[in-house]
Order: structure tokens, then C-alpha cells, then sequence
């Protein structure tokens, strides 16, 4: 029975961090879809988030108002940002836009540094989530239960979102010929926004809700990196490729992480390249 | 004698839909052929599998003997095919001259060190001289490309493809976009160039105009299939072309 | 072209005669500057005159810091030979991860570089055996050169030796852009599609760029180490590939003189704003957004742009 159990806690912790990974990746895959060009600032967001949710708890006290304001703020920065600045970039080439999202980086790190200082801050967990329960004698903190059935809750919404609604249509029609969607009448300049600040939001969210169990601090941008893996190994611009490439880069890190722990990382990035070989479009990717 | 351009039932699917089914073309070295068709013919299609650009899914192709079917174009280029673009393709900041010349070099021997690379770069100049004058470009040689007319543009590609010596040279509408004037000019230079010499010539066109004056003999696409193929009067009394261009609209 | 010469003779001369000039405290920085602005160049050869963006060049000067410092510590070959053994070995390895990242194009390119670089990083961090794991490896001493030459131990010796490699360099890709191989480039950074067409490979073109690109930045990663004495894993972190990004993007890309100006501006504001203000991080993040929107061409370019000469169509010979 032990391994039986080993296996389910493990399979649970990786479905827990399979979560986190999908709210950053499918932020980036939506934005790769309709836009084409790859938001380097993904991971600066995701940061942005945990320390926007920290303060918010501090200052109203409860966590669960930061899981809204969090992802809120963010996703309206990034409506700004992209407003402002990113709409010049669509007609130059693409290293342009990643250069700027890249400056957008430094200039979000430099702030939070600025705002909230170096050290690693902590954010409580969420009134109601700091127990632990017990499955088959093992602890298992129910907060992270509690973030496997946000992630399954969220995939399914957005799943819905956009397979189901009107909206959700126009995105994925844009997203394949914004040409068409243009002269059908759509204005294509709100969808790109509204998607983008979809995609900063989702990010900030999933890094006010990584930020109890892995605490909000300054390395927390270089989770673009993993947001890429995840795009890359499901395919770029499909947002069930995030999921399916969350799940796996998940299984990779939890269980290499417990068998190989010097080596996950390497393991992660073979795994990509092997994708890339093998599939370069990524698993179930539709690359332009 | 061998054929320059052997195509032996090539067959391009999309899907459900048969852009190409059966086509067989052959090019005699030192012919101008003409393939011609109404819009969705498969013309572009054709074009591309010789090219490398897209594999066929049935049938060959074979340049002087050699199969070259499923290629890719990279390597189709060293096997004698030279070819130009319907939408220009250069290199804008570059002048024409170093456009042309980069042209030539692609089928030199490659030069990775400094050391010896005089000499490369020499050749491929003179390849490149040659070329441009023989299409009258001598005037816009140290013009960038990317500020030149369309009409000059289109030369240039030409002159790109001239200075790598093809086997075949595949052009691929070359009036598109040009003003008459242009088209005249174009046409005049292209005719004085295949005075001079004999070369083997592809040419995908709308212009029935420039198909006329230039080409020896004509293949006509319609609906991915061969329906007629031969000189210009054969092809002009040919009555299942006239529908095809005049007739039934799907 | 006889100006150009010109400046480049004075620039030269200057950089030669300055350890007789500058007092001790400028030495220092300027040998730190020049390090830097042969890893900047380096760079260049990818971003200016490639269009392969790269956020993962700390990588491959942080290789160079460790193997100078692995060698150094490890035998008793010379300065000298050793700056040049850390450098091929870099190279040598680039061309395994310029392999791998050549596969994907634009985007993907760049994150692969990334990717390579955090690996690279993470190794540092972690191979303690080898590496030291968070403290490094120190101690680096600076070995006379080959011949006795003690010259190599000081301070204007090794900014000397620095010089030298910067000089060796700069030349090298100088001959390398002016050659075919680096008439291929332009073309791939121009119109890559285009260059496969003409018959050329392109990917084994860009593999060649990368490791080329990989080894001078390793030089300088060994000088650096040499320099400083030690080696950190700090030196691989994706945050010293974004600050020479900035260096060669702010100079000037696609004119290997443009970064080495970068290289300049950069240290200068550093250290100037450093002392007044703990943002100058942020203004940096600014300035550089600001470039690449505005002034894509870099101080250089707007330097050109304010002599009569102008952006002239290229000729012939360039």
C-alpha cells in the first residue's frame, strides 16, 4: 500500500503544481494565439501578481479579496500596456516586441524591488484553506486540493468561454484569420486587447495563487521560462496544448524533482527540445 | 536529347481537394513554355512542387534526367533551378548589386573562413555584372533595392535567378503588379536576354500578352489537370480552353 | 573610408597609450569596460548582423569565467593561453546548444537561448565539485605569460592583454562580416526564406554565427575572471544577458562599434546614477524600451545620422 499512496500524494502535488503552471500558461498560449508574438513580460506579471495579492491581503486582510483585486489589476495594466505601447509593434518585426516586452520585464522587476523590497514576502494562506487533510495517512495541505479544483474549475470555464460563447467564436476566429474577422466587421484592435489583458490577468492570478506556498519574491520572473516550456511541448496559441503541456511539464517536475533532483531541470528542457524535433509545432499545436 | 524539365503525373491533394491531378509537362532545353490557366488552375501549385516548395503527392519530377520529386528547394536550387517569386522576395536594405551578387554566390563554392573569400566574392561580382546588364540594371545597381519600383524590383529577382547559371529559370508571374509600361519594358528586356541566349524557361503568367510574345509553346491548367498543350495559335483554337476561360464559372 | 581609418588609428592609440595616462582607479574601469565591450560585440554577430536575438549570452560568458577559472586553478599554462582555451572551449560547446536552439526560429530561438542559459546557471549552482556552488571559485591567480613575461601580473599588463583580445577580435569579425559568409548573414537577417531558395543552408550558417558569437563571449567571460580573481554562478543569470542585450541594442546594433559604445554608456550610467538614485535600474529599463522604439539604430546611429553622412544605401563593398 505505500507505494499506492506514494503515488497518489505525488500525483496529487503534481496536479496542485500542474495548476499554478496552467494559469501561466494558458495566459501566454492566448496571447500567442491572437497575436502571434510572445509576451516576454509573462512571467513579470505572474510576479506582479503575488506581490499586488500580497499587499491586498495585508491591507484588507483577506486573502481571497486578493485573489481578485490581484489578477483585476494586473489585467488592466496590461490593457494600458498594450494600448499604449505594444499596438505600435504589430507592424514592426517580431524581435521588436519581444525587445519591448523585455524592457517591460526589467522595468517591473525594478519596481517591485523598488516597492516591496528584495526579501522574500509571505502570503498567508486563504482563511478556510490552512488545514491539511488526511488522504490514506499521508497530510496533504488543502490548499492545494483546493488549487486542483481551481484549475480544473478554470480550465473548464475558459474551455466553455471559448468554445461555447459568441466570443469566444470571434477570439478563435481571430486568432486563425484576423484578416476575415476584420472585414466581417469586428473591430480586431478590442479583441487583441481584450485577450491580452485576459492573459496578463490569468498570470497575475496564477501568481497570487502560487504565492502562499512558494512566497512572492524577485525570481519569480524567470517563470516565463516555464510558461514557455509549457506552450512549447503543448503548442504554441493552443490553449488545450497548455493544459496538456501544464500536466506534463508538472508530472516532469514533481516526479523528477522526488527521483532526480539535480537533474529536473535538465530533464525538462531535453523533454522540450525532444518536442521540438520530434513535433515543432508542440503536441497539439497549430504553429502560424 | 534528355528533357530539362520532366513533370510525370504529378498529383498535389489538400485535403479533399486535388489541386493538381495527373499532369505530365515536359520542357525541351532552350524552350520557353508558358503554363497559363484560369484562377485556381493549379499553375501556383505546379509551380511550387518543380520549385521544392511543395511535395507532390503522387508522380516525379526530373531536371535533366535527375529525380529531384520532394526536395526541398534548397537543394532543388543546386540541382539547376533557379526561380523567382510572385511577391518579390530580396533583401531591402541591401543594394541591388549585393542582392545580385548574393544570388551568384549561392552556387559557388561556399567560403566559410575570411581566408579565400577575395576571390568567391570576385566571381560571384562578375556573375552578378553579367547579369544585371544583360536586364538592363546597371543604373540602379547601388540603389536598395526596397526603395526601387516594382517594375525595377521585379527585374532584380530576375537578375537573381539569371546569375545562378539555372539550368531552368523559373519565373513566377513576373509583370504581376506592373504598370503597362513596365510590362512593356519587362517584356522587351526579357526578349532581348533569350535572344542572346538560349535558356530553358518556365514562366507562370495572367498576361496572355506577355505569354504570347515570349513563349514557345503553352500548357494550360484548369481545375489541376492538363487540358491543352502546345503553341500559341494550337492553344488559342483550342475549345475546351476557351471554356475553361470564358465558359462555366465553377 | 580614409576617416574611418583615421579613427580607428586615434582610437587605437588611445586605447594603447591610456595605462600611461589614466591613474589606477580609471585603469580598473576601463579594463572592465573593455571586457565588456568584447562581450557586447559578440553578441552583436547574433542580434545586429544575424537577427537571432538572444537572451541567454550570459551563459556563454559565464562558461568562459568558470573555464578560465577550472584551468587556472587546475595547471600552470599561462594567461594568455589560458583566455584562449577558455574561449575554444565555449565555443566548442556552443556549437551543441546552437544546434539545439537553431531548431526553432524568431521567438522560440530566443526562449531556447534562455533556456540554456538558466541551465547553465542552474549547473553552476549546483555541481559544487566542480563549480563551488554559490560561492564560486576564487583565488584566480593571474600566471605570468609565456617567455616570463611578469608583465601579464599587472594592472596595465593585463588591461594590455585585454586590448589585445578585444583588438583580435574586433578584426576577426570585421574580415568575417566582409567575407561571403558574412554576406550570407545580412541576407538571412534580411529575407531568411529568400536565402534557403538561392541553395544556401541556412541553418548551418546560423549554428557556425552562434558558436562564433558563443566564443568571444567566453573570451570575455575569461578575462572577466582573470580580472576579478573569481567566478559566480551570478555571471550566468538571465539578468546579465538582458544588460548586454541593452548595451548592444542601445549602442548601436549591426555595427560592432555600436555595442562597444553600449557597453560605455551603460557602465557609465551605472555607475553615475547608482550614486544618486537605487533606481537606476528602472531608467535603464526605460531608456532601453525607449530605443527600441524609437531609435532602433542605436547612439550610433543617431551619431551617423547627425554627420552629413547619413544612412547611405549600402554600395559594393559593404
Amino acid at each position: 500500500m505505500e507505494t499506492f499512496s506514494f503515488v497518489l500524494i505525488q500525483t496529487l502535488n503534481a496536479l496542485s503544481q500542474a495548476s499554478l503552471l496552467f494559469f501561466l500558461g494558458s495566459g501566454l498560449a492566448l496571447i500567442f494565439g491572437i497575436m502571434r508574438v510572445v509576451n516576454f513580460s509573462h512571467g513579470a506579471l505572474y510576479m506582479l501578481g503575488a506581490y499586488i495579492g500580497y499587499t491586498t491581503a495585508k491591507l484588507s486582510g483577506s486573502v481571497w479579496l486578493a485573489m481578485f483585486i490581484a489578477p483585476l489589476a494586473v489585467g488592466v495594466l496590461g490593457l494600458f500596456f498594450e494600448i499604449g505601447f505594444l499596438r505600435k509593434l504589430y507592424k514592426r518585426d517580431e524581435s521588436a516586441f519581444l525587445l519591448v516586452t523585455f524592457g517591460l520585464t526589467l522595468v517591473v522587476a525594478e519596481v517591485t524591488r523598488l516597492t516591496w523590497g528584495a526579501p522574500p514576502l509571505q502570503v498567508p494562506l486563504p482563511s478556510g484553506l490552512s488545514g491539511v487533510l488526511f488522504i490514506l495517512d499521508e497530510p496533504m495541505p488543502t490548499y492545494r486540493l483546493f488549487l486542483i479544483g481551481a484549475g480544473a474549475l478554470a480550465s473548464v470555464i475558459i474551455w466553455g468561454f471559448l468554445e461555447r460563447t459568441r466570443l469566444g467564436l470571434l477570439i478563435r476566429a481571430t486568432s486563425q484569420n484576423s484578416q476575415m474577422v476584420h472585414a466581417l466587421g469586428t473591430d480586431i484592435n478590442l479583441v487583441r486587447s481584450g485577450v491580452f489583458a485576459l492573459g496578463c490577468g490569468l498570470a497575475a492570478l496564477g501568481g497570487v495563487l502560487a504565492a502562499p506556498s512558494i512566497t512572492a519574491s524577485p525570481g519569480m520572473s524567470s517563470a516565463v521560462i516555464d510558461a514557455f516550456v509549457i506552450v512549447i511541448i503543448g503548442g504554441m496559441g493552443s490553449f488545450l496544448g497548455a493544459i496538456l503541456g501544464s500536466l506534463i511539464v508538472a508530472a516532469v517536475q514533481t516526479f523528477g524533482n522526488y527521483f532526480f533532483p539535480d537533474f529536473a531541470m535538465a530533464i525538462l528542457y531535453l523533454l522540450m527540445l525532444g518536442v521540438l524535433i520530434i513535433r515543432p509545432g508542440g503536441l497539439l499545436g497549430k504553429e502560424a | 536529347m534528355t528533357a530539362a524539365l520532366e513533370c510525370k503525373g504529378i498529383g498535389r491533394n489538400f485535403g479533399a481537394l486535388a489541386a493538381l491531378a495527373d499532369v505530365n509537362l515536359v520542357v525541351q532545353p532552350g524552350e520557353v513554355r508558358a503554363v497559363i490557366g484560369p484562377n485556381g488552375a493549379g499553375k501556383s501549385t505546379l509551380f511550387n512542387v518543380v520549385a521544392g516548395v511543395v511535395k507532390p503527392t503522387a508522380g516525379m519530377v526530373r531536371v535533366n534526367g535527375q529525380d529531384i520529386t520532394g526536395m526541398t528547394s534548397q537543394r532543388i536550387c543546386h540541382y539547376g533551378i533557379s526561380r523567382t517569386f510572385q511577391i518579390s522576395a530580396l533583401f531591402p536594405e541591401m543594394s541591388a548589386f549585393d542582392n545580385v551578387r548574393l544570388a551568384a554566390q549561392g552556387k559557388l563554392s561556399e567560403r566559410w573562413l575570411p581566408i579565400g573569400g577575395r576571390k568567391v566574392l570576385e566571381q560571384a561580382s562578375e556573375l552578378a555584372s553579367t547579369a544585371m546588364s544583360r536586364l538592363n540594371l546597371k543604373a540602379i545597381q547601388d540603389v536598395a533595392v526596397g526603395t526601387l519600383s516594382h517594375g525595377d524590383q521585379r527585374l532584380v529577382e530576375v537578375a537573381m535567378a539569371l546569375s545562378q547559371r539555372p539550368t531552368i529559370l523559373m519565373l513566377d508571374e513576373p509583370t504581376q503588379g506592373m504598370s503597362i509600361q513596365e510590362t512593356h519594358r519587362t517584356v522587351d528586356t526579357l526578349k532581348s536576354l533569350l535572344s542572346e541566349e538560349k535558356l530553358t524557361v518556365v514562366l507562370v503568367e495572367h498576361d496572355m500578352d506577355v505569354v504570347f510574345s515570349l513563349a514557345d509553346r503553352i500548357a494550360v491548367l484548369h481545375r489541376g489537370q492538363l487540358i491543352a498543350d502546345g503553341t500559341a495559335d494550337e492553344v488559342k483554337d483550342n475549345s475546351a480552353v476557351q471554356d475553361a476561360y470564358l465558359g462555366g464559372l465553377d | 573610408m580614409m576617416k574611418n581609418k583615421i579613427i580607428t588609428l586615434v582610437a587605437i592609440s588611445c586605447l594603447l597609450m591610456a595605462p600611461q595616462v589614466l591613474p589606477n582607479y580609471a585603469m580598473t574601469l576601463l579594463t572592465e569596460l573593455v571586457i565588456l565591450a568584447l562581450f557586447a560585440m559578440s553578441l552583436d554577430l547574433m542580434v545586429g548582423y544575424t537577427k537571432l536575438v538572444s537572451f541567454g549570452h550570459a551563459g556563454a560568458y559565464g562558461l568562459g569565467a568558470y573555464a578560465c577559472a577550472l584551468l587556472s586553478l587546475n595547471t600552470t599554462l599561462p594567461l594568455p593561453f589560458v583566455i584562449l582555451l577558455s574561449a575554444l572551449i565555449v565555443g566548442f560547446i556552443a556549437i551543441g546548444i546552437a544546434w539545439s536552439c537553431t531548431m526553432a526560429t524568431g521567438v522560440s530561438f530566443a526562449m531556447l537561448t534562455l533556456a540554456f542559459g538558466q541551465l547553465a546557471y542552474a549547473i553552476a549552482f549546483k555541481w559544487v565539485s566542480v563549480t563551488g556552488g554559490s560561492d564560486g571559485l576564487s583565488g584566480i591567480p593571474k600566471r605570468p605569460g609565456p617567455f616570463g613575461w611578469t608583465m601579464l601580473t599587472t594592472k596595465p599588463g593585463f588591461y594590455l592583454l585585454a586590448v589585445a583580445c578585444l583588438l583580435g577580435a574586433y578584426f576577426f569579425c570585421r574580415a568575417l562580416i566582409k567575407s561571403p559568409f558574412g554576406q550570407v548573414l545580412r541576407g538571412i537577417r534580411e529575407n531568411e526564406m529568400k536565402v534557403l531558395a538561392l541553395g544556401y543552408s541556412t541553418r548551418r550558417y546560423k549554428i557556425a554565427i552562434v558558436s562564433i558569437a558563443y566564443m568571444f563571449a567566453g573570451m570575455a567571460g575569461a578575462l572577466y575572471a582573470a580580472f576579478a580573481g573569481f567566478a559566480i554562478p551570478e555571471l550566468l543569470f538571465w539578468t546579465v544577458s538582458g544588460q548586454v542585450l541593452i548595451m548592444v541594442i542601445v549602442g548601436g546594433q549591426g555595427t560592432l562599434i555600436g555595442p562597444m559604445l553600449g557597453a560605455v554608456f551603460f557602465i557609465m550610467v551605472e555607475h553615475k546614477l547608482s550614486e544618486i538614485t537605487e533606481t537606476w535600474g528602472l531608467f535603464m529599463g526605460l531608456i532601453f524600451i525607449a530605443f527600441v522604439m524609437f531609435a532602433p539604430n542605436g547612439i550610433l546611429g543617431m551619431l551617423k545620422k547627425n554627420t552629413a553622412a547619413g544612412q547611405p544605401a549600402q554600395g559594393h563593398t559593404s
